[in-house]
């Protein structure tokens, strides 16, 4: 079980350029264990880029770290064990089963030529039913649809045991119940100790499903905070351009 | 919304087509099991070895020379079967690595750097002769050490290439560039050595590439670096599968991308070079092979790595037995066995992996 209630994922300052643009200004950013945060703002604020840079898997400047202890100079397999990353779309083409795939989220605790362990098994089973993919386990990667695929990803990224989930876009192409019960399991892992990092372009899901948001716009900051003052009628219209009502979307609720 | 989300599922379709084992078929549905493959991979193996040591031109019949004729072929099945071993599984890591089904050392110019380093080597024996050097690692040692050398710069190239980019087109024409490169240069190093008759003549040989005139001193040299280019690429499958998923995803999942891509082109640069100190430049095989297995036992390294090993063995030890075989005033080199068969298998996954990301 994570610390509840720990540090959690601190980004200090971060600066990433790519070539000689620069993407993200000196950002600040933090998610503690047991909440859900957003990270928000337009097409092209680096969002994504601030995901990846908490991960550690962009190189940048200032410093990150987990529970303490400075995420860019740990080992891949440490750091994976800790932080799980949930692509917005994997880049594997090949026909591997799906069972494989989610395995691949165990590496980081087995040995080169180590068989799975009743252990591994266990993480792979369990990561597959709450992701509603055991059905097609047995099934080619490739031949899945692009939903079902964030749905396997996502299982790759529990089977892992990481207690800090940083998630791309997690319910980009998915249905309206998968969406609600991936945010309900989200909830569920955080009030269990996780720390769960969201790219969400959807303000009613911010708004609905995390605790507190960064509103990023051209690589800084613009609001950060509880997600309902970070979405507040000023900043949406700075940011987005346009004018926010409240009261008539559609609501949807889990049975 | 709906559109865009239409969109990205076409383009993951797409786009899934022309990459690793995904026209194979799903890795559990009518997956051959691993006793079933093997037992029929070392029976073809066992058709293959005989026919090799009782097909040549030699008369087996005749009681003296017999047994010379059977030593000769059993070097030459030897030489074939290392050799092919050793091209096909350098074929499967480089195809993992480069995460392209089309990537072979053949094709990427890794043979062409090989067998450069290859004269290279052989050169600097003749020029440091008579030094502590050239005592201490005789030119049998030089010749695969050179190759190891070159295979592997080869390789590095190509890497940072692909760095800048991700595109097929641009892997494959760098390879060419690099193949021709390597090809001019050898030829320098062929016109240098020519001061020389001997050194001139050994090079051209070794240019040429044959298993025919092999000795029992190449294959002796170069199995342990066949042995441990298998052992290491095996040890690495594991990662290599993770390696499909794009060199971010890998690095998410726990593995020191880094140190993956130097070791595998160590390994794949080690295989492909004691290939080539064997039996010359051989094209193609390590293309043929793992696409041949792909559909019958899935994309997964671990398994797809030690079966390429005795089908590539085994095809090429086929082909060595074809070359004795057909009607040819003179016997054909081997290498022109396997690009007959290669070059348009090669053609054809170009072209359909290029219709299928025009056309979807």
């Amino acid at each position: 079980m994570a610390e509840s209630g720990g540090r959690g994922l601190v980004a200090r300052g971060i600066r990433v350029q790519h070539g000689r643009r620069p993407v993200l200004h000196g950002v600040d950013f933090e998610a503690r264990h047991g909440e859900i945060v957003a990270i928000l703002g337009p097409n092209g604020a680096g969002k994504s880029t601030l995901l990846r840079a908490a991960c550690g898997l962009l190189r940048c400047e200032g410093t990150v770290q987990l529970d303490g202890l400075d995420v860019a100079s740990m080992p891949a397999r440490e750091r994976a064990q800790r932080i799980a990353f949930v692509p917005q779309q994997s880049a594997l083409r090949s026909a591997l089963p799906v069972r494989d795939v989610v395995l691949q989220g165990r590496f980081a605790h087995r040995g080169p030529l180590s068989t799975p362990r009743e252990v591994d098994r266990a993480a792979v089973d369990g990561a597959l039913e709450k992701t509603d993919t055991a059905q097609f386990a047995e099934r080619p990667f490739t031949q899945l649809s692009f939903g079902e695929q964030r749905r396997v990803l996502l299982a790759r990224g529990l089977a892992s045991g990481a207690h800090t989930l940083c998630l791309d876009e997690p319910t980009a192409a998915l249905d309206v119940g998968h969406a609600l019960r991936l945010h309900a399991l989200l909830r569920e892992l955080a009030r269990g100790g996780y720390a769960v990092v969201l790219v969400l372009h959807s303000l009613d899901d911010a708004l609905q499903h995390t605790d507190r948001a960064l509103l990023l716009d051209s690589g800084r900051v613009v609001s950060s905070g509880p997600t309902r003052h970070v979405i507040a009628e000023e900043h949406v219209r700075d940011v987005y351009g346009v004018h926010m009502r409240r009261g008539d979307a559609l609501g949807f609720s889990l049975p | 919304m709906q559109a865009t989300e239409q969109a990205r599922e076409l383009d993951v379709a797409r786009v899934g087509k022309t990459e690793l084992g995904s026209r194979e078929r799903p890795a559990a549905a009518g997956r051959l099991s691993p006793l079933a493959l093997y037992a029929g991979l070392l029976a073809l193996l066992a058709v293959v070895a005989l026919a090799s040591m009782l097909v040549g031109s030699g008369d087996l019949a005749d009681a003296r020379l017999s047994r010379t004729f059977l030593e000769l072929r059993a070097t030459r099945l030897a030489a074939a079967f290392l050799a092919g071993s050793a091209l096909a599984a350098a074929g499967v890591i480089v195809q993992g690595l480069f995460r392209n089904p089309l990537a072979e050392p053949s094709i990427l110019g890794t043979t062409a750097g090989a067998s450069l380093g290859g004269k290279i080597a052989m050169l600097l024996f003749q020029v440091l002769a008579g030094s502590a050097l050239a005592s201490t690692f005789g030119p049998e040692m030089m010749l695969p050490l050179g190759c190891v050398v070159g295979a592997c710069a080869a390789l590095a190239v190509l890497l940072m290439v692909q760095r800048t980019g991700d595109d097929v087109v641009v892997l494959l024409l760098t390879g060419f560039l690099l193949s021709s490169l390597f090809v001019a240069l050898g030829g320098l190093v062929t016109s240098l050595a020519m001061e020389r008759w001997e050194l001139a003549r050994a090079m051209l040989d070794f240019a040429l590439g044959d298993v025919s005139g092999v000795g029992i001193e190449r294959v002796v040299l170069a199995a342990p670096l066949v042995v441990f280019g298998l052992g290491a690429g095996y040890l690495w499958s594991p990662t290599l599968d993770l390696m499909l998923s794009g060199e971010e995803e890998a690095a998410a999942l726990g593995v020191e991308v880094r140190e993956v891509r130097i070791a595998c082109v160590l390994w794949a640069g080690i295989l492909t070079a004691a290939a080539v100190s064997i039996g010359g430049q051989v094209g193609f095989v390590g293309l043929i092979v793992p696409h041949a297995l792909r559909p019958l036992i899935g994309v997964s390294h671990r398994a797809l790595l030690p079966a390429a090993a005795v089908l590539g063995g085994t095809f090429v030890a086929a082909c060595d037995v074809l070359t004795r075989t057909l009607p040819t005033r003179a016997e054909m080199p081997l290498g022109v066995v396997t690009g007959l068969i290669g070059a348009p298998l090669f053609l054809v996954l170009l072209l359909r992996s290029r219709r299928e990301v025009t056309h979807g």
